[in-house]
This record gives structure tokens, sequence and C-alpha cells, in this order.
């Protein structure tokens, strides 16, 4: 458990706002670089003092291991990560991961041949499929992404999945590009692109999203991941915090660890009571 | 390398450092970043006699320099803790102590019978100030005659040494650890969480799920150095101090104010390796300092 885990002081190599309230930070870490996977986090303290005393768990949005670097997407929403956006080039950051269980990759996909990657985001849940998709387009499936946001103006790697080859398909709330509406009146496309190719999803986004498209899968008999979101504290399944119901196969429920046991989950391993 | 050894009543440590139950899971969480060997002693997380699924979320809220946690002791019970969880930690080179809690006193009772029976464990902390889980009633925590008859079932039913984790939320903390001593305990810790409560304004609702929670983390330490201080002066008996400890400047002052032990908890959070750093920082201390013995910081304030 969290045997990967190490903790380094990693130098911001680049830092930028890639659009509006989201920062793309990337960071000098070997260490952490070179055993991180898709849909894995890191933890990041954004303040050298007490306040915000907690760290903040950001997803990979990019990982080299080659280079040894990694990049972090991060909407500066709250008091934490808007101490992050200050952070300039050349100065350091405490960071430590990798942690989690990430997305299930091609080689772990039965007939991984046969399917086709569904990446499903809602607003900064764009950020851990980016990785993935890389992975999927090395094996040779971009496949395709439903992108949910507010606006086209507020969504940002989309160039970053087309340069994979990966067929974009995008929704916004104020009709800017797309469908107008959520990402979930996008997955009617799903069926005529996959053709003979049976659909894997791959979701990330808030929680009712999540939902409503695990919820659009099941009905389809898509196979179907999630990646849960939880007030999380120490990241590593000490603590407690983060926890959602969990159903394993001929057992009771219990509360899973979103940090340790997720933050990808499978649909089915999920209860979605509320 | 200055001895920091010390004695937690018939507990040897090697260094007055160990982990605040419920901030450490049970151990091995941090073991690729923290050499456990290395610590005091560790405290793993609270378990009881039936497996607790545990709150619903939210379960944490993060305040000014604190947070609030309403977990509910979710934990996997004794038996699959003894089972599952305990062999891993037997081949670490430290003393592991089992927090507890129960529903009743005679929970308690057997409990501290199980254990004594468990190999691999050093010592009991008997949690009677949970403050996240609702007793039928009885608040084992807050009457100075409950908390002793706790002590007195978890002292019959074993030999192993007996530390009673006192709750902050009383008018008098020195009633509580006097009552606690009396009834056979070889150690007090304190303090566990304050109650509290945090409100999303924009819901109009309490964020925690469970609307109360406990407060730790540096906000608290100033009303642990007050209680630990008090209660030094009142028993004999040693105490293990906790509450805000992020570095060794924080862990000296509670040695000062009269803990034998410190326990590190929300700082395991904010940084996984706070522990080590503290144990250096005190190695440090004491060899600029000239300190040649713990004891002669333990209650070196008063």
């Amino acid at each position: 458990m969290n045997d990967q885990a190490c903790k380094v002081e990693a130098a911001v190599l680049r830092h930028e706002a890639v659009c509006p309230g989201f920062y793309c930070l990337e960071l000098d870490a070997p260490l952490i670089a070179t055993k991180a996977q898709p849909g894995q986090f890191v933890q990041v303290r954004v303040s050298r003092g007490l306040d915000p005393l907690l760290p903040r768990p950001i997803s990979f949005f990019g990982i080299d291991a080659a280079a040894g670097t990694v990049r972090l997407l991060y909407a500066a929403i709250g008091k934490g990560t808007q101490l992050l956006a200050e952070l300039a080039v050349g100065e350091k950051v405490t960071l430590w991961g990798p942690l989690g269980q990430g997305w299930a990759l091609p080689e772990a996909i039965t007939a991984a041949g046969e399917v086709m990657p569904v990446f499903v985001a809602g607003g900064i849940g764009i950020a851990p499929l980016l990785p993935l998709a890389a992975a999927w387009a090395k094996a040779g499936q971009p496949g395709m992404l439903l992108y949910g946001g507010r606006s086209q103006s507020l969504m940002p790697a989309i160039g970053d999945f087309e340069a994979l080859g990966v067929k974009v398909a995008l929704a916004t709330e104020d009709g800017s590009a797309g469908h107008q509406g959520y990402v979930t009146g996008l997955l009617d496309q799903v069926a005529q692109a996959s053709g003979e190719q049976t659909p894997l999803l791959y979701v990330c986004g808030p929680h009712p999203m999540l939902n409503a498209v695990q919820q659009a899968a099941a009905a389809r008999n898509w196979r179907c991941q999630v990646s849960m979101e939880e007030r999380m504290c120490c990241g590593l399944g000490a603590c407690l915090s983060c926890v959602c119901k969990h159903q394993a196969e001929g057992a009771p429920w219990t509360y899973a660890k979103v940090c340790t046991d997720g933050p990808v989950f499978w649909r089915e391993e999920v209860i979605w009571d509320d | 390398m200055i001895d920091l050894s010390v004695k937690l009543g018939p507990l040897a440590m090697k260094n007055p450092i160990t982990t605040a139950s419920g901030t450490f899971g049970f151990g091995l969480e941090f073991a690729s970043m923290v050499d456990l060997g290395r610590l005091g002693a560790i405290v793993v997380k609270g378990t009881t006699l039936e497996p607790r699924e545990g709150n619903p979320v939210p379960r944490m809220a993060e305040t000014p320099g604190g947070m609030l946690n309403s977990i509910g002791l979710q934990n996997p019970g004794v038996d699959a803790f003894i089972r599952d969880y305990l062999p891993p930690l037997r081949a670490i080179d430290t003393p592991i102590i089992v927090n507890i809690s129960g529903n009743t006193v005679e929970e308690y009772g057997e409990l501290a019978a199980k254990l004594d029976q468990a190999d691999g464990v050093a010592a009991l902390e008997v949690n009677v100030s949970c403050p996240n889980v609702k007793h039928g009633g009885i608040q084992f925590g807050t009457m100075p005659e409950s908390a002793a008859e706790v002590t007195r079932a978890v002292r019959a039913g074993t030999k192993k040494p007996v530390i009673v984790k006192l709750s902050p939320n009383v008018t008098d903390i020195v009633v509580m650890a006097e009552a606690v001593a009396d009834a056979g305990a070889d150690a007090v810790a304190l303090i566990n969480t304050l109650l509290g409560m945090a409100i999303d304004v924009k819901k109009r609702r309490p964020v925690l799920a469970n609307c109360f929670g406990g407060l730790s983390g540096p906000a608290v330490k100033p009303v642990a150095l007050r209680m630990i201080y008090q209660v030094h002066r009142a028993v004999k008996i040693p105490i293990l101090g906790m509450g805000g400890v992020m570095n060794s400047t924080d862990a000296l002052e509670m040695i000062m104010a009269g803990a034998t032990a410190v326990a590190v908890g929300t700082a395991n959070f904010c940084n996984p390796t706070a522990t080590m750093e503290i144990i250096d920082g005190l190695q440090d201390f004491c060899r600029r300092e000239g300190v040649r013995s713990m004891e002669e910081l333990i209650g070196a304030a008063h």
C-alpha cells in the first residue's frame, strides 16, 4: 500500500494559465514521474505556513518518465489552489506520490483491440484523462472524448486530445461550442462512432455527472470506470476522511477509501444512492 | 546520537515521539516515506469489538490552522485487526499501541482481554473521549466515575500498560485525570479533539454530515499545553501529550509542560515525514542545549 509513494521538493519548470482560472504546473520530479500511472495523483503542499493546513490532491495531467517531469492541471477555485497559482518558475514545491489506483490501461483490458475507449470529462475532470488517452493512442486506439463544461473558454486541453488523434465532441451549458447542455447529451454519438467495437467509458467530473453517465452506461451495457471525488485529507488511506460506499461481490457494503482503494473504481463497485 | 529514550510508565520508548490514533492508519500506510522503526511507538487506528462502518461523508472540514473530523471509528473490528493488521506490525522494531473504544464498560473489558492475548501489542490506549460516536446516553469521557469504571474494566482485562486518552471537552481535566489514575491507569493521553463545527454558508447547512466534529491541528495546541501543564501538577502517572504538534519546538513545549511522550497527529497529513523531522529536531535541540536525558526536560516549564 502506497509502496510507490515518495516525498520530494520539486522545482517548477513551467507554470501558466491555460484558460481563465485553470493552471498547468510542470514539475521536475523524476522519482515520481518514473512511477506515476494515469489516474493517480500527488499531494501538493500549497502553503509554507499553517493556512491552508492540508495538502491538495491533484491528478497527473502529463507524465514524462524519460524527462522526469509531471504536469498538473488544476482550477484555482479555493484558497489553497489560489496560493498554488502564485508559485513562480524556479521555485520549489513539496509533493508526495504517486498515490491511488489509476485507470485500467489498454494492457489490462482483455481483447483491447475490440474496445473503443471513450473519455468522458466534466470541467476540470479532463485532467486525469489526458495521460490515459496518451496510453490508448500509443496502443493504436485513440478513441473519443466527450467533454462538458460551462463555456468553451473554460475548457482547457481540447487541442492536447486532438493531437493524440482522439475524436472530440463538446457540450457546453451556454452553447458556445458543440451540443448545448450536459455531456450526457453526447452519449448517443458513442454508439455511432464505435461500430463493431465495444465502448469502454472512463469518466471524471462532479458527482452528479458521474452518476448520470454511469447510469447511461449501465442502461447500454457498456463497461465504465469512474474517478471519484471526495474531500481528501491524508491521501494515504490513514485518516478515512474520503470514503465512498463500495460494493464488493458477495459481501456487505463498506466505506472504501477514495484515496487508496480509488480514486478510480469500476462503476459496479460504487453504491450510487446519494 | 543523544539518548532520547523515555519510559511512559511501564512502556519503554526509544524516543518520545509516537503517532496519534486515527492519523497513522495501521502504520504501513506511511512505510514508504517513514522509517517506522525510528518511531518511539506507533498508536494505530481505534478498534472496536465489532466492525464499524463509520459516519457518512463529508467527514472532514479544513479550518484556519486546523481541521474537523467526524470519521465515526470506522474500523474492521478487533478480531480482524489481530488477524489481518497486527502480523506485519510485529516485524517493526517499535512498540505498537492499540487504541480501543467500546459502547459499554463490558466491551472495554472484553477488548482489553482479547488484546492482552495478542502477541505484538505493547500497550492499550483507552479512548473514553471520541467526540464522533453516540453512546446510549453514557459519555464515558466527561464523567469522572464513568471514565474510572472503564479504566478498571480494562485494567482487570490486561497486564499490559494502560493509557487512558482524555477528552478536553470537560470543565476540569484534572478531575478526569485523577479519576483514571486512581482507577489504575499507567498513563494518561491528552488531549483528544475539541468538539467543533463548520457551516457551508451557500448551502446554509453544517459542512460535516455528522454536524459536529473533532478539531485538531495547530489551532488546538495552546489548549493542549495548558491541560498537560495542569495534569502534570496534579497526578503522578506519566502523560502522553498531543494536540497540534507540527514540529520539534511544539513537541518540546509539550514535554516541558509535563508530557513524557508526544503523539504527532494532524501533522502527518500536512507532512508525511513530520515524525522523522521532529525526532531529528529533538536530537538537534539536545545537542545544542547539552541535554543528556529527556528527564531533564519533562515538566521543565513548571
